[in-house]
């Protein structure tokens, strides 16, 4: 049986039904549209900042928990732990060669030690932050990311050892855990090209150098060099300085003709850190792009991608002169199996870490 | 509204979303959002906020500028690796270092609309592109009474010049000769018609920043070992073993000239981390930048600007006076009445190093420095400032 549906009388009805839509919804309606569209188009430009930052993120720390009782061969897990708002959280700053120039005796790509180790508190209710630097040679118990003690080293090994970045972080911070008594609750690891790259992208960085850094003999070993036994020059001069990312890899990593060799870089990575920062203050939406192209392949992090923000603003917050700097300095040179390293005295290194990185 | 009007309504709507959605796409990658590109613009380009009396030369990105009012000309282009412009005496025109990046630095002279007269040295010596030793490095020329041109060179160094300290000693000695002598390797190796007028602290960097008097005598800075444990400076933690290395200005009088080893007399002291001293005219005044030092070690994110009166004839300093602190201040220059200052300093907000002016800077009891460029990124190097 018809209906008595006509075609035309179909029309009629969507027609009218069509015409129906309240004014209100059809406003809202077209609102959403343009949202949506404006998300999509926002997403599509900002796609490849999210797959660099899921590559480069989630990689969890996996370590033992940090007691000097772990036992050996423990596969236990610290869940990675995001920083409520307000409470004090710990960070491990890695450098170090990524590219693989030297090879084991096997003809496998060999990762080397982590050149920079700063650990870094910030105690978003205070105000402030305080970076501390390990220097790299302390001579003391290496540490696999399971906890197993492996042999003593330098410090610096430790994400050498592991064999590759994630791993090595995981091993750099069980090791530092273990040796200094401390929590660490995430990490950043970044590669020397990686460094340049991001000081590159936000249009070099600013300093005061307090006195000539020098080298004839500088490892030119980035930005295109085949050679990993090349060497380069380096004149930076005191005053004030804008470096480029390879002049400011320069200026951190030279050591050969500063008598404060260590203690020296770690003050000059310090201060290149505060000016990163300074410069990274004023980063906006559209720039996070870059950044992300800059740093791909070239950062890993256990720092979840939700709470990047949340950590890059808190510091925001804090003023340069806010920032506490803090140099390891409880240790005598020595020499193990014909390495130059620092003998530390533990005891005394312990109670500075206490002192600006307290349990929690 | 008949359907075919709706109907194109919405597909107008459709298209305007669509085209909304691409936009927001080409906005965020036009760089309309970013903060970092457009940070800086050429010195010929920006704006200058405060006319200054006379004519300021100043390098900036490897190039060479002058500043009269609130105009700046291009006197050699950005790239071309021009720092430490200095005046030669009597305004007849100007020194500058011209820096080969990672290799070596040369002297040049040039007249004052910045065209190239004469190379001066010649600093490259390598043969083979490993042979980085060969080269060497050329900075802080200074002219004294009588044409005597003073300068840093990094001889001799450990790799090649001084087995004793081999192999990776680089560090500045003072050398002195006449302007227009050609400065070589060689020559400076064999004194033949260079004398060297300082000796380098070893893996300090050395002495720079040479700034000679008129009555004879030689102002520079010295860069020096302090230990924690010496009671130079206060030890940075307790158990410090570690060394750190500070500036002095020191005074060279003329007697001790050419006396091997030779320090001349500290007018600063360790923990004061004095450097970039510059001379007023009359030399009366001298204006510097020293670093704070805390717990043993200079600050890496402070320099203040300090202004002390001077005695030539007694070689004495007066009181450190820091007119300018809480910033990064470098690279003082007086003005040709030697009563005012400009300095580097960067702009609030971006870090940017720009030019900064301080009235009466010897004088004003409440010193308050002015900006005088915007939108730069100045470095390197104190600027000439000529009536």
């Amino acid at each position: 049986m018809s209906l008595g549906r006509s075609p035309g009388g179909s029309r009629r009805r969507r027609a009218s039904g069509f015409r129906r839509i309240p004014r209100v919804r059809s406003i809202l309606l077209v609102l959403l549209g343009f949202t949506l569209s404006g998300v999509v188009g926002a997403l599509s430009f900002f796609w490849p900042t999210i797959t660099t930052a899921l590559g480069a993120t989630g990689h969890g720390i996996q370590v033992s928990a940090p007691t000097p009782s772990a036992v050996p061969g423990s596969s236990g897990a610290t869940p990675t732990t995001v920083p409520t708002s307000g409470s004090p959280f710990t960070v491990l700053l890695m450098g170090s060669d990524n590219d693989g120039k030297f090879t084991t005796s096997s003809g496998a790509p060999y990762f080397c030690c982590a050149q920079s180790l700063i650990l870094v508190r910030v105690d978003p209710a205070a105000g402030a932050v305080t970076m501390l630097s390990i220097p790299r040679d302390l001579w003391v118990p290496i540490y696999s990311a399971s906890g197993e003690r492996r042999s003593d080293g330098k410090v610096s090994e430790a994400f050498g050892d592991a064999g590759d970045g994630s791993s090595g972080a995981n091993a750099e911070i069980a090791t530092i855990e273990q040796d200094f008594q401390v929590t660490i609750d995430h990490y950043v690891w970044i590669g020397l090209q990686g460094l340049i790259n991001l000081i590159d992208e936000v249009g070099g960085i600013d300093i005061v150098a307090s006195h000539p850094v020098m080298d004839d003999n500088y490892p030119y070993d980035v930005a295109g060099s085949t050679n990993p036994y090349a060497a380069d020059r380096v004149a930076v001069l005191p005053g004030a300085q804008h470096l480029d990312g390879v002049e400011a890899l320069q200026y951190v990593r030279s050591r050969h003709d500063d008598l404060s060799s260590d203690l020296g870089r770690n003050v000059r990575q310090q201060q290149v850190l505060v000016a990163l920062r300074q410069k990274l203050s004023q980063l906006s939406l559209g720039d996070i792009n870059n950044l992300a192209s800059a740093l791909s392949g070239e950062v890993l992090t256990d720092v979840p991608l939700t709470q990047f923000s949340l950590l890059l603003g808190i510091s925001k917050d804090v003023g340069s002169g806010s920032i506490q700097h803090v140099y390891l300095t409880q240790y005598s040179p020595g020499t193990v199996n014909g390495q130059d390293v620092l003998e530390p005295d533990m005891s005394a290194i312990l109670a500075v870490i206490h002192q600006y990185f307290p349990a929690s | 509204m008949s359907r075919s009007r709706r109907l194109l309504t919405w597909t107008l709507i459709l298209v305007l979303m669509a085209a909304f959605g691409a936009g927001v796409n080409r906005y965020l990658a036009s760089g309309g959002t970013t903060a970092f590109a457009p940070a800086t613009k050429k010195p010929a380009q920006t704006n200058v906020r405060l006319a200054l009396p006379g004519t300021v030369y100043f390098a900036d990105d490897g190039g060479l500028f002058a500043l009269t009012g609130t105009h700046i000309t291009q006197l050699q282009a950005e790239g071309g690796g021009w720092t430490q412009p200095v005046l030669i005496p009597g305004g007849a025109g100007l020194l500058a270092v011209k820096v080969t990046a990672n290799y070596y630095s040369d002297l040049y002279e040039l007249n004052l609309s910045g065209r190239v007269e004469s190379q001066l040295s010649h600093d490259s010596g390598k043969v083979t592109a490993t042979e980085l030793g060969a080269d060497d490095w050329l900075y802080y020329p200074a002219v004294g009474p009588g044409n005597t041109l003073y300068f840093s060179y990094d001889w001799p160094k450990g790799n090649v010049g001084d087995p004793a300290q081999c192999c990776y000693q680089v560090d500045f000695s003072i050398w002195e000769t006449t302007l227009g002598a050609a400065i070589t390797r060689a020559n400076v190796q064999h004194a033949a018609g260079i004398t060297q007028q300082s000796w380098a602290n070893y893996y300090t960097g050395g002495d720079v920043s040479p700034v000679p008097l008129v009555g004879g005598g030689l102002l520079y800075v010295d860069y020096e070992e302090a230990y924690g444990d010496t009671g130079q400076l206060s030890t940075p933690l307790a158990g410090a073993v570690e060394s750190t290395v500070v500036s002095q200005i020191r005074l060279d009088p003329k007697p001790l000239y050419n006396v091997a080893g030779s320090d001349g007399t500290a007018l600063t002291q360790p923990q004061d981390d004095c450097a970039q001293p510059a001379l007023n005219p009359d030399e009366t005044e001298i204006a510097m930048i020293c670093t704070p030092v805390a717990n043993g070690l200079p600050s890496s994110t402070e320099s203040d600007l300090v202004v002390a009166s001077f005695a030539a004839a007694t070689g004495t300093l007066g009181p450190l006076d820091r007119i300018i602190t809480g910033t990064m201040a470098a690279s003082p220059t007086w003005s040709a009445d030697g009563t005012d200052l400009i300095y580097l300093a960067p702009e609030a907000g971006d870090g940017y190093f720009e030019l900064w002016y301080v009235k009466d800077a010897a004088t004003s009891l409440a010193p308050h420095a002015k900006q005088v460029t915007t939108d730069l990124d100045l470095d390197g190097s104190a600027a000439v400032w000529t009536p």
